[in-house]
């Protein structure tokens, strides 16, 4: 028996993508995207070097915050002593406030195996929705409207390489796409994310448009 | 303007901790001038990995 005859309704489909966003965000600290794993698999010996250190700084909470503590005043004293003064001044007043310290967590990144499974997992995902609505076969074209703009022999396939080209340095240069800024960076009101949103959706309407009237 | 990549800086929020680690905050991420030294902004900007234990002068805590 098919799990799901027909395509949620979308507001479902939105309440699950939060509830991605918001529990990636909640059990690992860290905003949720896709494109920006690739990046980071991609360099997975930097990232996996990253990942031990943040473990050994998370274990070592206490001597963490002793060091930097250390070099913050040893940071002072190469200010000039006007600055030095300014700053030593707002510290003072920071502490007449303050009644005591806390110690911040250090938040660990995934390691790079982990961050490959969630690849994965979002492919496996795709697979099963296929699979449990009897809609998966082997598609060898990108459907009707691609087929009537680009047709579907060699320049068809020279378009989608390049498209998928772009995708992938624009992700990269941008530091994430839909769901890294359109989701999680305007959730979070970040000025970059705003931008680069309005970017790709303003671009992808003109070209939509700029499509329908050439082609 | 404060640091624009404070809401990602991994090592900020240990900048609240207590008054010594506040001195970091006010050395280098209150304003757009005093981000311009930081260690870690400028790599960032340039495209390079930011190692999780550097600090904002430069220097590395090793653990």
């Amino acid at each position: 028996m098919s799990l799901m005859l027909e395509y949620w309704p979308w507001w479902v489909g939105a309440l699950a993508l939060t509830a991605v966003a918001v529990g990636y965000f909640y059990s690992l600290g860290l905003p949720c995207g896709v494109s920006g794993v690739f990046g980071r698999i991609v360099d997975w010996r930097e990232e996996a070097k990253a990942h031990q250190t943040e473990l050994a700084m998370a274990r070592n909470a206490g001597r963490l915050q002793e060091q930097m503590m250390a070099e913050a005043l040893a940071a002072l004293q190469d200010l000039p002593e006007e600055e030095r003064r300014q700053i030593e001044a707002e510290m003072r007043a920071a502490q007449a406030e303050e009644s005591t310290s806390t110690e911040a967590s250090t938040v660990v990144r995934p390691h790079p195996a982990a961050q490959l499974a969630f690849l994965l997992a979002i492919a496996a995902g795709g697979l099963l929705a296929a699979l449990s609505s009897g809609r998966w076969q082997i598609a060898t074209t990108m459907g009707e409207t691609y087929t009537s703009f680009f047709g579907s022999g060699p320049v068809a396939w020279l378009v989608l390489f390049a498209g998928g080209m772009c995708v992938g340095i624009g992700t990269q240069m941008a530091g994430g796409c839909t769901l890294g800024h359109g989701i999680t960076g305007n959730s979070s009101l970040q000025l970059g994310s705003f931008t680069a949103t309005a970017a790709f959706f303003g671009t992808a309407v003109v070209a939509s448009f700029l499509f329908m009237v050439l082609l | 303007m404060a640091c624009s990549h404070i809401p990602t800086c991994p090592l900020f929020q240990h900048f609240q901790s207590n008054a010594t680690l506040r001195s970091w905050k006010l050395m280098y991420c209150d304003s757009d001038r005093r981000s311009q030294n930081c260690e870690r902004f400028k790599r960032s900007e340039k495209g390079e990995t930011v190692p999780p234990n550097l600090l904002p002068n430069g220097k590395t805590i090793m653990l």
